[in-house]
């Protein structure tokens, strides 16, 4: 276990009561090790996002612990896990990722300012870089195309060299070109940076660019293994979610 | 369209409410002021009808036409001893009697501190036999002569007397101990006279403590008639009988009268308030203009959305114009609640300020509900008027949009600023001329009024540039909250402007009473100081407002060391064909000594002694009004009606404050009525003078010439503070504006704020930017509002004549700190909520 940057054991959380009672994490045990691109698929009310907000610190579980960089969030307040998130967390969402009245440059810092911190310059340069921002570092968000503005959110959860990235359906609005250059990018991460990236989908072509795919239903894990190509990906989603195939 | 409009207003009532605040604050001062008026304006009614019950006819003094107004009542104007009997030997009266009506002091228990005074009067009256007004004794009986006296009911409990206590009154004489024989209730069995003592004393101890002299004695002589005879009849009986020796009335008809002199007098007060409840209206109304306009901006998909199902523009109107007039009407009637509080609070304050004013039961009359609905819908309407049609202008194709695009920057439009501009341009250049040219207060005024409409249409251009100036320090402050908070307060120019807008007009005023105030003091403080010569002033402890008594010069006169003293008084005169003049009296040998200094306007040294009985100096102004020369005459009515023609001396330079209009000396004026000193000037030692007149005069004040002119001074504060508590509402109402327009934006932002979450902002950073955001808002409006007042009061001040604009930087400093403290204030709760956005759902929505 020593290798897992992040580790998740017997979560369990429900929202409602009575009839309308929906389980969203059933016991489930997960972990991720570091370095490495995981998909997380499942059909709406699998629980998947559930999974994601509460092993980034962004909710929490009824019972269960979550262990990021060797910190356990049950007990940390408000404050402690806002820091966390804030120096060991990074996060791109499906939309809305940018102050709009920051530029992209100082989007991308934004995480670092918060923390009174400066970036450092190499890195900076480095991930403008690697992004393909360019001369367009100085606009603000309304001048970028949709797959700009997630190509510069990927590179502010680079910024701080998290721990770990959370990213949430980040290909969700986004052309097929467009989330090409952005799953690319995030593979890059980890090839290049040895980035541990944890996403979710529900897009198989997104999901092919991972080291391992995870499965989930009903608020469990249905299928946990390398992930394959595109077609690899349907045939266990599939699989997964034909309840004749145990 | 109806359910709609009843299920979005229900859906937003709490931001229907809040909107209503801005409302109701105006409408409350409106309605409480109404309230207040129209409840003493009843219980002046009812002393004028209570105090001449059962009188058929009243005589009072006759005076010529043109006659001004007295503010004394030991002005001379009294009728002769032995018309009474004229009066009552005339056919048709039964009885008829005359009253004495003057002033008497009250003190204490300890004899030295008097009731009341500042505001209300302390009023003399000789006793009247049964069936003349609506007294009556509840304890002892009426005084019958000697040392006699008897209070009403508050009077006597604040001398802590009983009926047989040794009381303390003061007329004209110095102060004399005199023994509590009653204690009288007026008809409707009020205890009080509004703060007012009432001291009764027989007719001959009256006219004792009055001065009177058999010559001019009553001030007013009332009958009763004849079984069967009409009021009007036996009026006509007493005119025949007095001839032009008095003019004659009906009891009720002087009762409605008096009432009515009254009412006159105080009828600036009402206007007063419903002035600054105008300004709170008026900076209420930026609250409901921004809140709509912003609330339909962030409604735009729900109004695409009736419009693509089919709504035309006026249905989509008439909605918004609904949700408008319900923000009016429940402003209007919680507004019209509040001025059941307000009324006593004016009361309240007023009291605070030493003018205490009657009361009986609250009255609520028709014309106050008719108002303040009124104000409270028109008010809402118009400042709603633009936003609404701004809702019916959605295409219907924003509908089926993408979500809403984030709110990014908003443009300035350029249109506004150009014509505010314009108009501050000429505002500046209408000042100017006012200021350099000499044009007239009216088109100084017309200036004042474009530079503000000038300040309000251009200050969303300044939004940015100050937002950008201050972001830098922000920064290096604060960090990333400080560079947001600026960002954020330029990203909607206009909105921010409308926001500090309303705090700049609360400011402006607040500002301009402060410069106003500060140039009033210096000039006050410059005249006082080249008139008085003397080292010693005297006054009356209430700093001056009331007379002293006439005794009180020769008293002082005659203290051992005393090398002399005269006395200074004010009054006016009707001059023919020009009106009332004002008269500065001044004693002749306080000017032969100097004790009193005028300057003469051709320059030479010898300053202008004492005019010399029927001459006068008079001041450059009054001259130029009345064409005087050295020399000329001119003829003049005193308040005691009589006529005197009188030969100018020397022209002398006139000060606002201290010597204007006409300088008579003390033999002239009491002549033509004008006979209580208001100040005694004195060369000779303070403390052997205080000492010497502690026992006999012990409401008056001996002071340095130094103390005197501060306290003087200082009198303007008082009234500078009254004016801060009236604009406070103001403000209030602006920084509601603030808390509104903060809430609703971050409303709009929860998305943005969830996300700074996200990445790591803590509650305090965001909390921070927040307070930030309303610091730059409120520093914006202040520091306008400041430049703004300042101009005006320096403009205002320049066009009057000899007043000394000064700048109180110190006080304008702390003004906008405390503004912008209270911007920090209004932040705390908006702040909160930002800090207390749920992530998750914040990143979620859509």
């Amino acid at each position: 276990m020593s290798t897992e940057i992040v580790s998740a054991v017997e979560l369990r959380k429900t929202y409602g009561e009575g009839d309308t009672r929906v389980v969203a994490l059933d016991g489930l045990s997960v972990g991720f090790a570091s370095g490495g691109l995981t998909a997380i698929m499942g059909p709406s009310g699998s629980g998947k996002s559930t999974l994601m907000h509460c092993v980034a610190g962004l909710d929490r579980a009824d019972s269960g612990t979550v262990t990021v960089d060797g910190v356990d969030l049950s007990g940390l307040d408000d404050r402690r896990l806002t820091e966390l998130r804030r120096d060991r967390i990074g996060f791109v969402f499906q939309a809305f990722n940018l102050l709009p009245v920051l530029t992209a440059e100082e989007n991308i810092v934004l995480p670092l300012t918060i923390a009174g911190r400066t970036a450092d310059a190499d890195w900076l340069e480095q991930l403008i870089a690697t992004v393909g921002l360019g001369d367009r570092r100085h606009h603000r968000p309304s001048e970028l195309s949709g797959g700009q503005q997630q190509r510069v959110a990927v590179a502010r959860a680079l910024a701080s060299r998290p721990a770990v990235v959370f990213a949430d359906e980040p290909t969700g609005n986004l052309d097929s070109r467009s989330s090409e250059e952005v799953l690319g990018l995030l593979r890059r991460a980890v090839d290049e940076f040895g980035q541990t990236v944890v996403m979710v989908t529900h897009d198989a072509h997104a999901a092919s660019f991972a080291d391992r795919l995870i499965v989930l239903k009903d608020g469990a894990i249905v299928h946990d293994g390398p992930a394959g190509g595109s077609d690899d990906v349907h045939a266990r989603l599939q699989a997964a979610s034909d309840p004749t195939a145990h | 369209m109806r359910t709609l409009l009843l299920r979005s207003l229900r859906a937003r009532a709490g931001r229907t409410l809040k909107t209503s605040l801005a409302v109701v604050l105006g409408v409350a001062l409106i309605a409480g002021t109404l309230i207040f008026t129209d409840t003493i304006n009843r219980t002046f009614d009812e002393i004028g009808e209570t105090s001449y019950r059962g009188v058929a006819v009243v005589v009072t003094p006759a005076l010529p036409p043109g006659t001004p107004d007295s503010d004394s009542d030991d002005d001379g104007r009294a009728l002769p001893r032995t018309l009474a009997q004229r009066v009552a030997d005339a056919p048709l009266v039964r009885d008829a009697r005359g009253q004495i009506e003057g002033t008497a002091l009250v003190f204490e228990r300890d004899g030295r501190t008097r009731i009341g005074g500042q505001g209300p009067p302390s009023i003399l009256l000789s006793t009247l036999p049964d069936g003349y007004g609506a007294i009556s004794y509840t304890s002892g009986r009426p005084p019958t002569g000697g040392d006699e006296v008897a209070f009403d009911a508050d009077t006597a409990e604040k001398a802590e007397a009983r009926v047989g206590d040794t009381v303390h009154v003061q007329g004209e004489g110095p102060r004399r101990a005199m023994r509590l024989v009653g204690i009288v209730q007026l008809g409707d069995g009020s205890t009080s006279f509004g703060g007012a003592t009432l001291t009764f004393a027989a007719p001959e101890t009256a006219a004792e403590l009055a001065g009177r002299s058999d010559d001019r004695y009553y001030s007013e002589i009332l009958a009763i008639g004849q079984e069967g005879a009409s009021d009007d009849e036996v009026a006509a009986s007493v005119r025949a009988a007095v001839g032009d020796a008095g003019t004659v009335r009906t009891g009720q008809a002087q009762g409605d009268q008096q009432a009515q002199d009254i009412k006159d007098a105080i009828a600036f007060l009402p206007t007063m308030l419903l002035v600054f409840a105008g300004i709170a209206t008026f900076v209420g109304s930026f609250l409901i203009f921004n809140t709509f306009s912003i609330t339909m901006a962030q409604r735009q998909r729900e109004f695409a959305l009736l419009r693509a199902l089919g709504a035309d523009r006026r249905q989509v109107r008439v909605m918004v114009t609904g949700e408008a007039l319900t923000v009016g009407i429940i402003g209007a009637v919680l507004g019209m609640a509040g001025g059941f509080v307000v009324a006593p609070g004016i009361r309240a304050l007023l009291e605070g300020f030493g003018a205490d004013m009657p009361s009986t039961a609250t009255v609520f009359a028709g014309r106050t509900i008719v108002v303040s609905l009124v104000v409270g819908l028109l008010v809402t309407l118009v400042a709603s008027w633009a936003p609404a049609r701004r809702a019916t202008r959605v295409a219907p194709i924003e509908a089926l949009r993408d979500a809403a695009a984030p709110p990014g920057r908003g443009a300035v439009r350029r249109g506004p600023v150009v014509v505010g501009a314009i108009a501050g341009t000429l505002g500046a250049v209408a000042v100017l001329l006012a200021v350099v040219a000499g044009a007239s207060t009216g088109v100084a005024g017309i200036g004042a009024g474009l530079l503000v409409l000038g300040a309000i249409l251009v200050s969303p251009a300044l939004v940015g540039p100050l937002a950008a100036s201050l972001s830098r320090p922000l920064r290096s402050l604060f960090g990333l909250p400080g560079r947001l908070a600026g960002d954020n307060a330029a990203r909607q120019p206009g909105r921010t402007a409308v926001t500090s807008g309303a705090l700049m007009i609360g400011l402006a005023l607040v500002v301009f009473a402060t410069v106003f105030a500060a140039g009033l003091k210096d000039t006050l403080r410059g005249d006082i100081e080249r008139v008085t010569g003397a080292p010693v002033v005297i006054q009356e402890a209430d700093g001056g407002f009331s007379g002293l008594s006439r005794s009180l010069v020769d008293a002082v006169a005659r203290v051992p060391g005393v090398d002399a003293a005269g006395g200074v008084g004010f009054g006016r005169v009707a001059v023919d064909g020009h009106g009332n003049a004002p008269v500065t009296v001044i004693d002749g040998r306080a000017l032969e000594e100097g004790l009193a200094r005028l300057e003469p306007v051709d320059g030479s040294d010898a300053a202008p002694g004492d005019p010399g009985d029927g001459r006068a100096h008079v001041t450059e102004g009054t001259a130029d009004d009345l064409d005087l020369r050295s020399g000329s005459t001119v003829e003049v009515t005193g308040v005691n009606g009589e006529r005197r023609t009188l030969t100018v001396v020397t022209l002398v330079e006139g000060t606002a404050s201290a010597v204007t209009g006409i300088v008579l000396n003390e033999r002239t004026a009491a002549e033509l009525g004008i006979r209580d000193p208001y100040f005694v000037l004195v060369d000779g030692d303070r403390d052997a003078i205080a000492r010497a007149v502690a026992t006999d005069y012990p409401a008056a004040e001996v002071l340095s010439r130094d103390d005197w002119i501060s306290d003087q001074v200082g009198q303007v504060d008082q009234l500078l503070g009254l004016v801060y508590a009236l604009l406070a509402l103001s403000i209030v109402v602006a920084l509601f504006g603030i808390v509104n327009t903060l809430g609703l934006s971050i409303q709009e932002r929860t998305r943005e704020l969830g996300l700074l979450r996200a990445v790591g902002a803590t509650r305090r950073q965001v909390r921070r930017m927040i307070a930030l955001e309303a610091v730059i808002t409120a520093l914006l409006g202040a520091l306008l509002g400041a430049v703004l007042g300042f101009v005006l009061a320096a403009a205002v001040g320049t066009t009057l004549d000899g007043f000394a604009v000064s700048v109180p930087i110190g006080q304008i400093v702390v003004l906008v700190v405390i503004t912008t403290l209270l911007g920090v204030l209004a932040s705390l709760r908006p702040a909160r909520r930002a800090a207390n956005v749920d992530v998750l759902v914040a990143i979620g929505e859509e």
